[in-house]
């Protein structure tokens, strides 16, 4: 009778500790996983223009990702109409201002050189007090583009890292997202303290070097446009070559510590070993899915922020620019020169504003690639 | 503008016959046709300065600056018809006395647009 009590006794401790056994539900699972990584805050965190544009959107919206782009794009074409209206109106301001002076300086008497050449000056001066209008408004557009940009990056980042790592990707994950965060960092400071004067800098030393047609004027406002230029492209090439390198060698060292780990759970615990193992795959697969709706997500934010402004930016630049060919036509050299120097100065502002919108990016697609197998 | 270029020949054939017997009454012709010519060009000269002021309005421009344009070009036709007028009068020294008053004045006429220059350039910074 011993036997059968202690046949009966194992028999309810079996029935007990099975019935307290359940398989985990797929859903709590990837609930689990969003709380953790805090995806609300990244809900929170889209820029008002953004939403705008996508209305409510939330990281559900992702997996629709032709949807999304295509309400970015429909938004963009309800303002093109309103984007080059103004960019002309900039263009024609320019090209008044050029015939008002070629009208003007033809009716000097014809060997009034000196007397002309004030006529001119009075040209490019108002050429100029149009573009400090201009140029302000502008800088303040890339300005907010870029500050809702890095406002979105602080919460979108760290939570994208926190995927990757936990997808596996510890050190490719931890080294992009510190790259990513100092970039955006040095470019609102660089933006602000430093390339805001470089460009009016640059646009008034064209402006007076074409006005009083003076070869070394014109000399250092090339040196301040070539010293812009070099810095914007060094620091994003920097950026883009850092994460390269970083993904792929932190990445293979994170693909060989993830393979090293599940051959340790198999060998380690007998029988249950390899099916531990592959759930934690199972686990895994699971958050990295997460974690590339979450950079999808990131990248229609980023798309929709920054499309309109750099649009405005390449519009106004290239008015300018055909204002600047039409002013040349008409023969009046040191205008055309100021004027052109108005175009590269919104071209610059592109530029800067361009290289944000690139950084974060590229930062996003570096962590999607992370992947472990 | 045929009135206008026949008058200033008729008015030149006159001024040089008479110049060699009574020159001042040739360089009194002179001016007389001279006046007559702009007096004959002042509708045309409206009609400019009115596209002028409607260009200004249309590009933006400071009224500053389309002042300094104008009264430049203003300052360069006088001085350049009072320095004409002078060396045919053979008075070479009160014609290059125009043209520095000319220079000196458009100078002066140019302060406030340096200023405002200046003070975008300062105003940035």
């Amino acid at each position: 009778m011993k036997w059968v009590k202690k046949f009966v006794f194992l028999a309810v401790v079996a029935s007990i500790a099975t019935a307290l056994c359940f398989s985990a539900n797929a859903a709590d699972v990837e609930d689990g996983q969003a709380e953790a990584l805090e995806i609300e805050e990244i809900e929170k965190s889209v820029p008002q223009s953004a939403k705008d544009m996508l209305g409510d959107i939330n990281i559900q919206s992702a997996e629709d990702a032709g949807g999304a782009l295509a309400a970015v794009r429909d938004a963009v074409v309800g303002s093109l109409k309103g984007i080059f209206g103004d960019a002309a109106k900039a263009g024609l301001s320019f090209v008044a201002v050029a015939l008002l002076t070629g009208l003007v300086t033809s009716i000097c008497p014809p060997d009034s050189g000196k007397y002309a050449s004030y006529v001119e000056f009075a040209g490019a001066v108002s050429v100029a007090a149009l573009a400090v209008d201009g140029t302000g408004a502008l800088m303040t557009a890339g300005s907010e583009m870029i500050g809702e940009l890095y406002a979105f990056s602080k919460a979108l980042l760290p939570t994208l890292s926190a995927a990757a790592a936990a997808g596996g990707a510890v050190s490719s994950a931890a080294a992009q997202y510190a790259a990513a965060a100092v970039f955006m960092d040095v470019i609102l400071t660089v933006e602000t303290s430093l390339m805001l004067p470089l460009v009016y800098g640059y646009f008034l030393t064209s402006v007076c070097g074409a006005a009083l047609d003076n070869s070394g004027v014109q000399s250092a406002a090339k040196m301040i446009k070539w010293t812009a230029v070099t810095l914007l492209s060094a620091s994003v090439l920097a950026l883009t070559v850092y994460l390269m390198v970083s993904g792929v060698v932190l990445g293979t060292a994170d693909d060989a510590a993830v393979k090293l780990a599940k051959t340790a759970i198999s060998t380690a615990l007998p029988v249950i070993g390899s099916i531990a193992a592959d759930a934690s795959g199972a686990v895994v697969a699971g958050i990295n899915t997460l974690k590339n709706i979450l950079g999808v997500f990131g990248l229609i934010v980023i798309i929709a922020v920054c499309a309109v402004p750099i649009l405005k930016l390449a519009a106004f630049s290239i008015a300018v620019k055909v204002a600047s060919a039409f002013t040349a036509a008409l023969g009046n050299k040191k205008l055309s020169g100021a004027i052109d120097a108005v175009s590269s100065a919104y071209a610059l502002i592109l530029g800067i504003c361009g290289s944000a919108g690139i950084a974060l990016f590229v930062s996003v697609i570096a962590v999607l690639r992370t992947v472990t197998g | 503008m045929i009135r206008i270029s026949a008058l200033a020949v008729i008015a030149s054939i006159f001024a040089l016959l008479l110049k060699k017997e009574t020159p001042y009454i040739a360089i009194m012709i002179t001016v007389a046709a001279c006046c007559a010519v702009f007096a004959l060009a002042a509708d045309i000269i409206e009609q400019v300065i009115s596209l002028t002021s409607e260009l200004t309005t249309l590009s933006g421009m400071t009224p500053a600056a389309a002042a300094v344009m104008v009264k430049s070009a203003g300052i360069a036709i006088i001085a350049k018809f009072s320095s004409d007028l002078c060396r045919d009068a053979g008075q070479n020294s009160a014609s290059s006395a125009v043209e520095f008053a000319a220079a000196v004045t458009i100078v002066y006429i140019s302060i406030p647009l340096i200023k405002t220059m200046l003070e975008m350039i300062s105003g940035i910074w």
